[in-house]
């Protein structure tokens, strides 16, 4: 099971990959789309990076339903029983 | 193109577009073109006097302001004859001079239109690299700030028109990785190098030529911006460079159909003509259908030409639509015609080469596949009947991988497959419902038959992948092309 501390790590990873930002400037506050420029498409395939890496199961509604990356980084921990 | 349909309110004056054109085609010789690579000066400058290089450029700059679907019309009567002219008009109207009409500064659109208007600069554009095709994410030309202006680096491939343009819009990256913008300059700016022209399969008279770009100073306005919130600007050229692809692919279309029908109505074998052979009946009957749904996708697709999401999805449909199924009636006109038809006269070997890069360029069809394929999982999909099949594929998508659906290209390719297929098929039921183009229930009730035959294809090829995966280890993608 990763720590929190880790999967933190990994979610800035990914969103940086995606979008355009360095994972020292990205923000748990900062809004994926407008914020983050990524579009439906790629926050969405962010997230199905996310559930490969970290193993997790999230289903297509619930992370339609994630707004920004402090979201992301708590259903993550929720899915992996850390919150 | 149902010349009435996509233009409300515009009708009689692209009637008269078209008569002009009409005109002008009957001194085209697709033929000798090809064999020169090059379209005749005194050719380019009928168009130009025809006004058809300011089409879609607004009035106050000398155009005739008119709409993407009255371009759409011109570009696809123009590709029935000659497909090189066909992309060096559509180019310029498309890709060439949509950014600049959209969103250039005054002083660029004042300094620029009225000669774009009357065919006196041919505009190009020019996004592909040496390392970035269906990548554009990974271009590597920069623009970096010089005074108030900027300065471009960077090599440029494969662009259309680039021999002859009066005009570039070039796409470059201020900072590693951020998303492209779209500059404005002069192909007779000093550090712009115009290469050799390219010896291709097809659309041989068209120019496809190689820049490069060292140093090249530009001032400010250069710059076209989109709005803050509004779809990125490459999208929104795209989507009518698409569109017009589209449109000239329906053209292609109309004439292999055409031939196809003259010759199997007139070739005599086993006592009869072609056409009473059950096998090729049939086939023209599944073209005409699979032609008739690519004209109403056209005038569909225009319906949306101002509203850039609905456009970007449609003309992507569009694109790969159009150029599949003109592929597939000109190899299918090439059969029918036997023998006869790799024969360069009847101009079929011709259109068969001309139709191969349509679905390679402006988007490779299967990088647009896969990204239709990502955004039906996160649109509703629409209630028309043709979509039923789409929501029970995307359905079963997102219960077997939930988030992780996104990884699967290969289904979201698939699946992309069938959001085009459904596109088309209400596309076409819609135009006969308004009894648009010509249209007829019987071409509605061949496309279904047609379309649930390749839905089963695409189940099996989705039970393909599974055991394909499962020889080579589940292999998952990531970087949904954008
Ligand atoms: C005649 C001609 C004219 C052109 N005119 C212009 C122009 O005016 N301006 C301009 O900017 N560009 C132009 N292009 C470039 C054209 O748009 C590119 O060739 C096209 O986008 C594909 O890029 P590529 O050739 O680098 O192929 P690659 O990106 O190397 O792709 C090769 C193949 O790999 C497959 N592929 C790649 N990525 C994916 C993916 N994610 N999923 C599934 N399959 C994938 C596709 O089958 C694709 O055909 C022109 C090209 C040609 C041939």
């Amino acid at each position: 099971m990763q720590e929190p501390q880790s999967v933190q790590k990994v979610i800035l990873e990914i969103v940086a990959e995606l979008s355009t930002s360095r994972p020292q400037q990205i923000k748990d506050t900062d809004r994926l789309r407008e914020d983050l420029g990524l579009d439906s498409v790629s926050s969405m395939e962010m997230l199905s990076m996310l559930a490969e890496r970290l193993d997790l199961d999230v289903s297509l509604e619930e992370a339609m339903q994630v707004n920004t990356v402090g979201e992301v980084i708590a259903l993550s921990e929720r899915r992996l029983g850390k919150a | 193109m149902p010349a009435d349909g996509a233009f409300d309110g515009e009708g009689e004056v692209v009637q008269a577009l078209l008569r002009m054109v009409d005109g002008l085609l009957s001194e085209v010789r697709p033929l000798r073109n090809d064999q020169h690579s090059n379209l005749p000066a005194p050719l380019l400058s009928a168009v130009a006097q025809a006004g058809l290089f300011g089409i879609t450029i607004p009035e106050r700059y000398g155009g005739s302001g008119l709409t993407l679907g009255a371009a759409a019309a011109c570009v696809r009567a123009i590709a029935e004859v000659d497909r090189s002219l066909a992309t060096t008009l559509g180019l310029h109207l498309g890709l060439g001079t949509r950014g600049l009409v959209l969103f250039g500064a005054p002083t660029l659109a004042d300094r620029y239109l009225p000669d774009l208007a009357e065919g006196r600069r041919i505009a190009a554009f020019a996004a592909t690299e040496p390392e970035a095709g269906s990548d554009l994410g990974a271009l590597r030309t920069r623009a970096e700030r010089w005074g108030d202006g900027w300065c471009l680096d960077g090599q440029k491939i494969y662009v259309t028109n680039g021999g002859w343009a009066g005009l570039l819009t070039v796409a470059a990256v201020e900072t590693t990785g951020s998303p492209p913008a779209l500059f404005v300059l002069e192909p007779s700016s000093p550090g712009v190098l115009i290469g050799r022209e390219e010896r291709k399969l097809g659309l041989r008279a068209s120019s496809t030529v190689p820049i490069s770009l060292e140093g090249v100073l530009v001032d400010s306005a250069a710059r076209l911006a989109a709005p803050v919130g509004a779809l990125p600007i490459l999208e929104q050229v795209l989507s009518a460079g698409r569109t017009l692809l589209g449109a000239g692919c329906c053209g292609a279309a109309a004439t292999a159909l055409r031939l196809a029908r003259a010759h199997a109505d007139q070739r005599r074998q086993f006592g009869r003509p072609l056409i009473g052979l059950e096998v090729v009946g049939r086939e023209i009957a599944l073209f005409e259908a699979l032609a008739a749904a690519a004209d109403a996708l056209l005038a569909v697709t225009c319906v949306f030409a101002e509203e850039p999401p609905a456009l970007a999805r449609r003309s992507a449909a569009l694109k790969v639509y159009s150029s599949e199924v003109a592929w597939a009636i000109a190899d299918g006109a090439i059969q029918i015609h036997g023998g006869l038809g790799v024969m360069e006269d009847t101009g079929l070997p011709l259109l068969l080469r001309d139709l191969r890069v349509a679905r390679i360029f402006e988007g490779a069809n299967d990088v647009l596949l896969t990204r239709l394929g990502a955004a039906a999982l996160t649109s509703p999909v629409e209630e028309a009947a043709p979509y039923a099949l789409l929501r029970g594929a995307v359905d079963e998508l997102k219960s077997a991988h939930g988030a992780r659906a996104f990884l699967r290209h290969g289904a979201l390719h698939r699946l992309g497959r069938l959001w085009v297929i459904a596109e088309a098929g209400a596309a076409l039921e819609r135009a006969v419902q308004e009894a648009r183009g010509s249209a007829t229930a019987g071409h509605v009730q061949i496309f279904q038959a047609w379309a649930r035959g390749q839905v089963l294809r695409t189940q099996e090829e989705l039970v393909a992948m599974e055991v394909v995966e499962g020889v080579l280890g589940t292999k998952v993608g990531r970087g949904v092309p954008s």
